[in-house]
């Protein structure tokens, strides 16, 4: 199973890259259904002695949340993006596949250099999704994602350099063990740290994914919001014990600026028009949250293990119905009755509605917080990033009805948007986590989708647009990141004969000493001179 | 056996001369064949028998010295005896095409050729510096008019300048001679050196510089090599290549012998031997420099003469310091790999310019294709030349350098690297020129190309086969050539 | 001086002299012949090495020695470290001598070309087989000699500008090398190489001399090694054929001067002795500044063959870094890129050299959209950029791992630097093309082209293409099988110690 899960992506990319895209397409929703089976199914490992250092493979209690998400959502967008892809199919196929293959060797890598190799690939596979497109724009974004990508690649590398200088290829599972008296290790937490927060979309790095969203097609943006971003919240969790090398982990600074992503975020979503903009923008704002999850579970073991399940219902939860989402932009231009319906869902969800997964979610993540001891207005202002979340999502709305256009509703389309609603659920009944709100708790989160209801209708009906600097900003940035191209040295060239100058001046002695009497007067000095020399000599 | 084989040495090539200007055809072809077939034979007789009794003399006619004339024959100059034969047995082959036995040319060329190899074999092995003036100047007066033979303008003024210099070095030579028979009363190099240290001091110096002072111009050394590019450019092949590689050496050799065998190791003349060391270092980077700047191949290859001569001196100022015995074996493999590489140049070259009709380097492009073993003689020996493995070039040089550092002579580490880099320049020009391809479109290079008999081309590229095996063959050589003179400066 | 079994290394040296020799004696025309011919010679050399390689693992030792000088032998044996080179050069020749039958197959001179070409890999054999650094010098010098009228094959004036400057560096190199060979020879005499500290007894009293003796070393191999600022001669012998390229960059000459600085390490001081006198610090920090000068020099070139060179100038200097970093992992690092950075490289330069042949294409911008037009030759220009970046799984990555893993572990921290700034570098002078090749639109001039490669050429051009991007991927992909360029280089580590 967990072979056929590894290779069969990288066989029909072969097959892509040998012209057969055409007959085999129809498997592309299938390359990835083994995930399902290894999130669902028992335990199992594998072990790869003849790859890279030796590789083990296998699902455990952390990653099946994320399998799960793999399986499910990039099976339905792979589906999707059989009918929705038309142009330059082969590129797009062999790229999709090249980066399943690569995130699931991430995911399901139990030793360091494997989790790093799948990561790595599958991040520069993804660029070939962000330029499918070949415009300008497209190739705008993917420079700068690229750029990103490869900063945190190499931060990745440094630290996990450090750490091999100690442990080898250590198994991932075993890393807390192995630190036990972690010295020394600071700088390789930092740079692990930094280094996943680019995938992340962590506060200052999250520049690409504004940009790559929506020059992207609609199930390539599906699976890099719902599925690819969560890597680097895998990579967290794998590399990035409780303890963080020593260093008790900056929890409050983390929470800080999780919210602050939160809030910021779904600010300037509200600035653009472009509906996977606005959705992009929705995703940086609740990685946010998850940043705060992951800083609460950083306090220690005891946290860790009560937030682990709790983190993995957002995965499942944010991943789904982001993808449904998106794909959501590609089918829903003229919103029907059920068209409306099927956005609302997963719109609803993210919001937090009560009863909805995303209630759920909310719940059970600020139960975990305070009892992570994370402060009381860390909590209250956790929950109230629904507020915004809702606004933004109205506005999306907004933007989605005011598109012209005709599309078919395609079935992945309903499928994730039900499984978004169910998968969530079966899997906090699987943890044991699955309860139904309370009267409190149900308002806790209706309030907040009343009043920004209220807010984006008033906002509205005057036809207030906040002005659109997001772009704008990301390009200076991007400027800013352009490598100053450096004057290359130049050292002098090796050349007697370039001298002619001097190489006539010893010509014309030359014929100056062929002369006789210069011959003669030669002879005579140097007569003298060995004279001179013996007599001196005696 | 060896008395008969030294005779040989001298007289076989002289009787051979006496026949080639006898009437009839027959005549000269036994005199070339029985002047120069038998000297490998008589050598490997006197090469045993070294080897066997170490160096030894022989009393000709049975007076002993000083009234009678001596011969010497030591490794030195059995090695020397042994690239006349080589050298000079495959120069000869190659003139053989160029002047045949019965035309006019050869009429005029070979008892010249005869001669000078007769001369050369009894001036290695004499030990009298009367005779040795002789052989000095019976070279001299051959290798002249073979310079001269082709009646060019240009050949014969450059035979002119170089008689007239090469007199006025013989008077030199002679003056000193003269001197020092009156000083001392002897005239034989092995017994010399304690008459010298007796006789006056004033005499003693006079003699040394007039008598050095006519091998340098004799051996062109810088800066007195002013008549050798011209002389040896402008002599047909084969005879440039035994100039270059044996005829200059013999004077070279000389200062050897009256340096290293004769003087008494004093201050002053360790400071007399670092002058002719100056000498060999100007030498060595002017003649580099100065064939860099050469537009004909022949005149590139005869300043590298000059340049090469260099090396041998340079090992002078070593003689007193621990390094000698490496500074000896580097010297006399320079001796021997220079000889076997500049006569295949030479070769080389004779036939290039046969085939093209011109030396001019712009005029050597695509030689791969008009003259392929040519240039593969020219490069091997260039290879030998610049002292790049596998040569024996490069194993000269390296006991070379090798000896500088043992000795601590700094400067001489410098101007044998700084030499080296020049030749390497020098002779990768010429490489790159005969490379070059300017008009890609021409269709048939080798068109206009004359054909060359192989025995010519067969005889440059085995000479330079010979510099390249030079490479390999070094140990055993080395052990027969041993520590060089006698007992003569102290060497802790 | 024995001439049996135990001379191997000699006859593996005389196949391709042979080979060279016949070539230049068939002359121009007889171009089937001489093709069978350079085959034969190369298949046979490699088919030699393999039974080497075997009786090595049964406890041969091979040994061949002549004395030159009194005292001073050519020495030829095989260590492991010889097995490395020797095994990765002779498979190298062979399918470069494919590729090479393929893209001269209009051109003049092959004949001379492929007599060079033969010489120059008997040369590298002899570097690889090496046993003293005297035998050690007459091959490096001789690879010198073959490899010039390689570089100056066609005969343009700009080409034979690239020939004097190849020479001039060099040739200074070499004598450099002879004069530190010479002081070392009159300091200790001419040892073998033997592992760690033939020279430890005599270091006492002797510091500054091994240090001046090193830094000429150095300085010689350097040049070769293409270390900064001995550099400059290697993106300027880029206007030799592509094969030629290959050759110099993937196996003979640069490698030959890397492996020198291997062998100078570790065989020659020993690295305990070499870190003593602080000299491998002084390495290491050359290296680590090369790597950082090539890739940003690399960044600026718009000729694709010389963002290759300097892109060889950054990489190469991997191994010196490597082995003057020490331990165990950075050694393995050092000595595993020395074939991975050859495998991957040679795939860069046949792919160049396939863009040039089929649509004349030499500057970086005229690469748009070839992905479309040659999607092989593209896809194996992709595996081997990838590779040189470091990204995973491929062989980069491999040596990267254990350059900075080892870099830690001997406490030198700052290689990490280096290599993350290299990484970021690498990929910013290769990504672009990659994205020129897949992403963007083929232009209207490339595309009235016409793809000159006949029928057969494209298969010789393209068959060693993928040979080596598939070796090249499977030398990081499958890195923990037996066999692996990984395996070797760890076994050898092990056994002999860092």
């Amino acid at each position: 199973m967990i072979l056929l899960a590894l290779s069969l992506p990288l066989l029909l990319a072969l097959a892509c890259l040998l012209g057969q895209q055409h007959r085999l397409r129809w498997l592309l929703p299938a390359a990835s259904l083994p995930m399902i089976g290894l999130a669902v199914l028992p335990e199992s490992r594998l072990e790869l002695d003849w790859l890279l250092f030796g590789l083990e493979v296998g699902g455990d209690a952390v990653s099946r949340p994320f399998l799960l998400l793999l399986g499910i959502a990039w099976s339905l967008a792979g589906w999707h993006a059989l009918d929705y892809i038309r142009e330059r199919q082969r590129s797009f196929c062999l790229f999709w596949l090249l980066t399943l293959s690569g995130i699931s060797l991430a995911f399901l890598a139990q030793d360091a250099a494997g989790f790093y190799c799948g990561y790595a690939v599958m991040g520069l596979a993804a660029y070939g999704l962000i330029l499918h497109d070949r415009s300008a724009a497209a190739r705008r974004a993917g420079r700068v994602y690229l750029m990103l990508a490869l900063l945190g690649e190499v931060l990745i590398l440094a630290g996990l350099f450090q750490l091999g200088a100690r442990f080898g290829n250590f198994p991932l599972a075993e890393l807390g063990t192995l630190l036990g008296e972690p010295v020394g290790f600071q700088l390789a937490g930092w740079c692990l740290l930094a280094g996943f927060a680019v995938k992340m979309g962590t506060l200052p790095l999250h520049i690409w994914l504004p940009l790559a969203h929506p020059v992207a097609p609609a199930p390539a943006s599906a699976i890099l919001s719902g599925v690819i971003v969560k890597a680097g919240l895998l990579g967290w969790l794998r590399f990035l014990p409780p303890d963080m090398y020593g260093v008790s982990p900056p929890v409050l600074a983390m929470v800080m600026l999780g919210l602050t992503a939160a809030f910021y975020a779904a600010l300037m979503g509200l600035t653009r028009s472009e509906p996977k903009a606005i959705l992009a923008w929705s995703t940086v704002s609740q990685l946010g949250l998850m940043l705060v999850l992951f800083a609460a579970a950083s306090v220690g073991d005891v946290e860790r293990a009560l937030l682990l399940p709790i983190i993995g219902i957002w995965v499942l939860h944010h991943g789904l119905n982001k993808a449904a989402l998106f794909i959501a932009t590609a089918c829903a231009p003229t919103l029907t009755r059920w068209r409306l319906l099927l956005l609302a869902v997963p719109a609803l969800s993210i919001a937090g509605l009560p009863l909805s997964t995303g209630g759920l979610a909310k719940t059970l993540a600020k139960e975990g917080l305070t009892m992570a001891a994370l402060p009381g207005w860390a909590v209250t202002v956790f929950g109230l990033s629904s507020l915004t979340t809702a606004w933004l999502l109205w506005h999306l709305f907004d933007r989605l009805r005011q598109r012209p256009g005709d599309a078919r509703v395609h079935p992945a389309w309903l499928l994730l948007t039900l499984f978004a609603m169910v998968v969530p659920w079966l899997w906090a009944t699987h943890v044991g986590l699955a309860s139904w709100p309370t009267l409190p708790q149900s308002w806790d989160g209706i309030w907040p989708l009343l009043f920004a209801s209220a807010i984006a209708l008033s906002w509205q009906r005057r036809g207030w647009q906040l002005p659109d600097w997001a772009g704008m900003q990301a390009i200076r940035r991007e400027r800013f990141v352009k490598l100053e191209s450096a004057r290359p040295l130049s050292l002098p060239q090796i050349s007697i004969l370039r001298q002619y100058e001097a190489g006539r001046a010893l010509l014309r002695l030359e014929r100056q000493l062929s002369l006789v009497p210069v011959v003669g007067l030669g002879l005579l000095a140097l007569l003298l001179g060995l004279g001179l020399i013996l007599i001196i000599g005696m | 056996m060896t008395n008969e084989a030294l005779i040989g040495l001298i007289f076989l090539p002289l009787l051979g001369a006496c026949a080639t200007v006898l009437p009839g055809r027959f005549a000269t072809y036994l005199g070339i064949l029985s002047g120069l077939a038998p000297l490998p034979l008589l050598l490997v007789a006197v090469t045993l028998s070294v080897a066997q009794n170490g160096p030894g003399f022989l009393e000709l006619g049975g007076w002993a010295a000083p009234l009678g004339i001596r011969l010497f024959v030591d490794p030195l100059a059995v090695l020397m005896l042994w690239m006349v034969a080589i050298i000079g047995g495959l120069a000869a082959i190659h003139a053989w095409c160029d002047f045949p036995p019965a035309s006019p040319s050869g009429q005029r060329f070979w008892p010249l050729w005869l001669l000078l190899t007769s001369a050369m074999n009894a001036l290695f092995l004499s030990a009298d510096l009367f005779n040795l003036y002789v052989c000095l100047e019976l070279i001299t007066l051959t290798a002249i008019p073979l310079i001269a033979l082709t009646g060019s303008k240009t050949a014969v003024r450059a035979a002119m300048r170089y008689l007239l210099l090469a007199l006025l070095a013989s008077l030199l030579y002679l003056l000193g001679v003269a001197l020092l028979y009156n000083a001392t009363g002897t005239l034989d190099l092995y017994l010399m050196r304690d008459a010298l240290a007796a006789a006056p001091p004033a005499a003693v110096v006079a003699t040394l510089a007039l008598i050095s002072l006519g091998l340098l111009l004799k051996g062109a050394v810088f800066p007195l090599h002013v008549w050798l590019p011209k002389a040896h450019a402008s002599a047909p092949g084969p005879v440039s290549a035994v100039l270059s590689a044996l005829v200059v050496k013999t004077a070279i050799y000389l200062l050897y012998r009256v340096w290293l065998w004769s003087v008494p190791a004093t201050v002053a003349a360790e400071q007399a031997l670092t002058l002719l060391a100056i000498l060999g270092a100007g030498a060595l980077l002017y003649g580099g420099v100065l064939a860099l700047l050469q537009q004909r191949l022949k005149l590139v290859i005869a300043y590298s003469t000059v340049a090469q001569l260099g090396y041998l001196l340079l090992i002078l100022p070593m003689a007193s310091s621990g390094a000698w015995p490496v500074a000896w074996q580097g010297g006399t493999y320079q001796l021997l790999s220079h000889g076997l590489a500049k006569a295949a140049m030479f070769l080389a070259a004779a036939n290039i310019l046969h085939a093209l009709g011109s030396d001019r380097l712009s005029d050597l492009q695509r030689l791969d294709q008009r003259q392929p073993l040519s240039l593969f003689a020219l490069a091997v020996a260039g290879v030998s030349i610049m002292g790049l493995p596998p040569s024996g070039g490069f194993l000269a040089k390296w006991l070379l350098l090798d000896a500088a550092f043992r000795s601590g002579q700094w400067w001489l580490l410098a101007v044998l690297v700084a030499g080296s880099l020049l030749a390497a320049a020098y002779v990768f020009r010429i490489l790159a020129a005969s490379l070059r391809r300017d008009d890609p479109t021409e269709a048939d290079p080798v068109a206009d190309t004359k054909a060359i008999p192989n025995v010519q081309t067969a005889c440059a590229v085995l000479l330079a086969l010979l510099a390249l095996a030079a490479g390999f063959a070094a140990a055993p050589m080395i052990e027969f050539i041993g520590p060089g003179a006698p007992g003569a400066w102290s060497r802790p | 001086m024995s001439f049996g079994w135990q001379a191997l290394p000699l006859y593996i040296i005389l196949v391709s002299v042979v080979t060279g020799i016949l070539v230049f004696m068939l002359g121009e025309q007889r171009q089937h012949t001489r093709t069978v011919l350079n085959l034969a010679g190369a298949i046979l050399k490699l088919a030699l090495i393999l039974i080497m390689l075997l009786a090595i693992q049964a406890g041969t030792t091979f040994e061949f020695r002549l004395p030159l000088l009194p005292g001073l032998d050519l020495l030829l044996h095989a260590d492991r470290l010889t097995m490395l080179f020797a095994t990765l050069s002779a498979l190298l020749w062979l399918v470069t001598t494919v590729y090479a039958i393929g893209y001269l197959e209009q051109s003049p001179n092959r004949a001379r070309f492929f007599g060079f070409f033969s010489l120059c890999v008997a040369a590298t054999m002899g570097v690889a087989s090496a046993g003293n650094l005297f035998t050690f010098f007459i091959f490096y010098e001789l690879l010198t000699l073959a490899t010039w009228p390689l570089v100056v094959h066609r005969g343009t004036p700009e080409a034979f500008a690239a020939g004097r400057i190849y020479l001039a560096y060099t040739l200074a190199g070499g004598i450099l090398l002879l004069v530190g060979l010479i002081w070392l020879h009159a300091l200790a005499g001419a040892g073998d190489f033997i592992l760690d500290g033939s020279l430890a007894p005599i270091a006492s009293g002797n510091e500054n001399a091994l240090r001046a003796i090193f830094v000429l070393l150095m300085l010689g191999f350097g040049v070769k090694a293409a270390l900064l600022p001995l550099h400059s001669w290697l993106p300027r012998a880029m206007v030799a054929p592509a094969p030629v390229s290959a050759l110099l960059h993937a196996v003979a000459v640069v490698k030959a001067g890397a492996f020198g600085l291997v062998r100078l390490i570790q065989d020659v001081f020993g690295f305990q002795l070499a870190a003593s006198l602080g000299l491998t610090d002084l390495l290491a920090w050359v290296a680590g500044v090369t790597i950082i000068y090539g890739s940003v020099l690399a960044l600026k070139q718009s000729d694709l063959k010389r963002r290759l060179a300097y892109s060889t100038v950054s990489q190469v200097s991997y191994i010196a870094l490597g082995v003057a970093t020490g331990g165990v992992l950075a050694t393995i690092g050092g000595l595993v890129h020395l074939v991975h950075q050859g495998l991957t490289k040679i795939t860069l330069f046949f792919c160049a050299g396939n863009y040039a042949e089929a649509y004349g294409i030499h500057k970086v911008e005229d690469l748009d959209g070839l992905g479309e037009c040659m999607p092989v030759t593209s896809v194996c220009f992709t595996i081997a950029a990838l590779g040189m970046i470091g990204v995973p799984p491929m062989a980069g990555f491999i040596t990267k791992w254990h350059l900075g893993a080892g870099a830690m572990a001997a406490g030198a921290p700052w290689v990490i630097l280096i290599l993350v700034a290299s990484t970021l570098l690498n990929a910013a002078y290769f990504l672009p093309l990659l994205q020129r090749i897949w992403f963007r639109p083929l232009t209207e001039e490339i595309a009235r082209r016409d793809d000159r490669l006949g029928r057969i050429r494209q298969v010789a051009l393209i068959a060693p293409t993928v040979f080596v991007a598939v070796t090249a991927l499977a030398a990081g992909l499958l890195a923990g099988i037996p066999g692996s360029p990984l395996f070797w280089v760890t076994r050898m580590v092990g056994a002999e110690g860092p």
